[in-house]
């Protein structure tokens, strides 16, 4: 009697142990799995970002005299941003904003004293996705007897249909 | 009764790997062109540091650094304004990506394969993937690499 208990035992015993071995297999397989797939949504939705903000700082309209990534020349962005609707059909974006992260504000800065945020082109629309990215504002200056690059750092932020 | 113990076994072994591939959690470093541009930005921005007489950005100084140069309307030694300085710039960088949780920015000087580092800087704890970029110049037969990662999570 004793004896057939035991075997009984034995037997869930080691029922339960399969159950388990085969429940941590499947969860390794899921981990696995979705670890894969949260990899790949989180580079596709850096690579449209980064796509986006190298297109518009590489369009002649906005970029650095010299050929430069991911540089925008801030005279041409303050013309542009003068222009209202005027270019509205020509940006292949909802929205385009700079803002400027160093050196901070002060009065002799261009191209009006104390700027953080200059908007180049807004179309008015609203619930756009934002993608952001670090840009050089550069202009060129002229000191002791030598024109220079003077750059600042700034962030592009693009607002793009949903 | 053998069966038993080997099912216990087959049970802990699995445990045991499954723990192991769970909790190694070693953030892989991949280059990112995002991250270039950001330390494009700032080795490209123009300091009030002047060398001979004319305004520099971070990449000169780190370069005047190596030729032991100082800031001449500053009276400060290249290398302790790069090293007072990029960190202050970084964070204001940093403070405005909310999903930055750490950065590291590391200066090298190569010369005949040998890697020495000028100065490192780091900040925050790394959580998430773990993004890099760099930037390679030759100076005076030397390569001058700054070498920044950021923990994106």
């Amino acid at each position: 009697m004793v004896r057939a208990q035991m075997k009984i035992q034995q037997m869930s015993f080691m029922i339960v142990a399969l159950f388990i071995f085969f429940v941590l297999v499947g969860i390794f397989f899921i981990k696995l799995n979705f670890s894969g797939i949260e990899d790949r949504a989180f580079e596709l939705k850096r690579a449209e970002a980064i796509y986006s903000i190298k297109t518009i700082a590489q369009m002649p309209e906005l970029s650095c005299t010299k050929k430069r990534n991911f540089c925008i020349d801030i005279l041409k962005a303050a013309t542009l941003s003068g222009m209202g609707d005027n270019y509205s059909d020509f940006w292949p974006v909802e929205s385009i904003e700079i803002y400027r992260i160093f050196p901070k504000p002060g009065m002799g800065d261009f191209p009006k004293p104390n700027w953080r945020r200059m908007v180049v082109f807004d179309s008015g629309k609203k619930s756009l996705i934002k993608y952001s990215g670090f840009v050089s504002l550069c202009k060129i200056d002229y000191e002791n007897n030598f024109f220079y690059d003077r750059c600042e750092i700034g962030k592009l932020v693009l607002g793009v249909k949903k | 009764m053998v069966g038993f113990v080997l099912i216990v076994a087959l049970v802990i072994v699995g445990l045991v790997v499954f723990l192991t591939i769970s909790l190694r959690s070693v953030p892989k470093t991949k280059e990112d062109v995002s991250v270039e541009g950001m330390l494009e930005s700032l080795m490209r921005a123009t300091t009030e540091c002047e060398i001979s007489g004319q305004s520099t950005d971070f990449f000169e100084i780190f370069k005047s650094c190596v030729g032991n140069k100082s800031c001449s309307n500053l009276n400060e030694n290249s290398c302790s304004y790069l090293k007072s300085n990029i960190p202050r710039v970084l964070f204001e960088m940093i403070k405005t990506e909310a999903d930055i949780s750490a950065y590291k920015i590391t200066f090298l000087k190569e010369e005949n394969s040998k890697k020495e580092v000028i100065f490192s800087n780091s900040s925050g704890k790394c959580v998430g993937h773990v993004l890099s970029g760099r930037d390679l110049r030759v100076f005076r037969n030397k390569n001058l690499i700054v070498e920044l990662k950021i923990c994106v999570g």
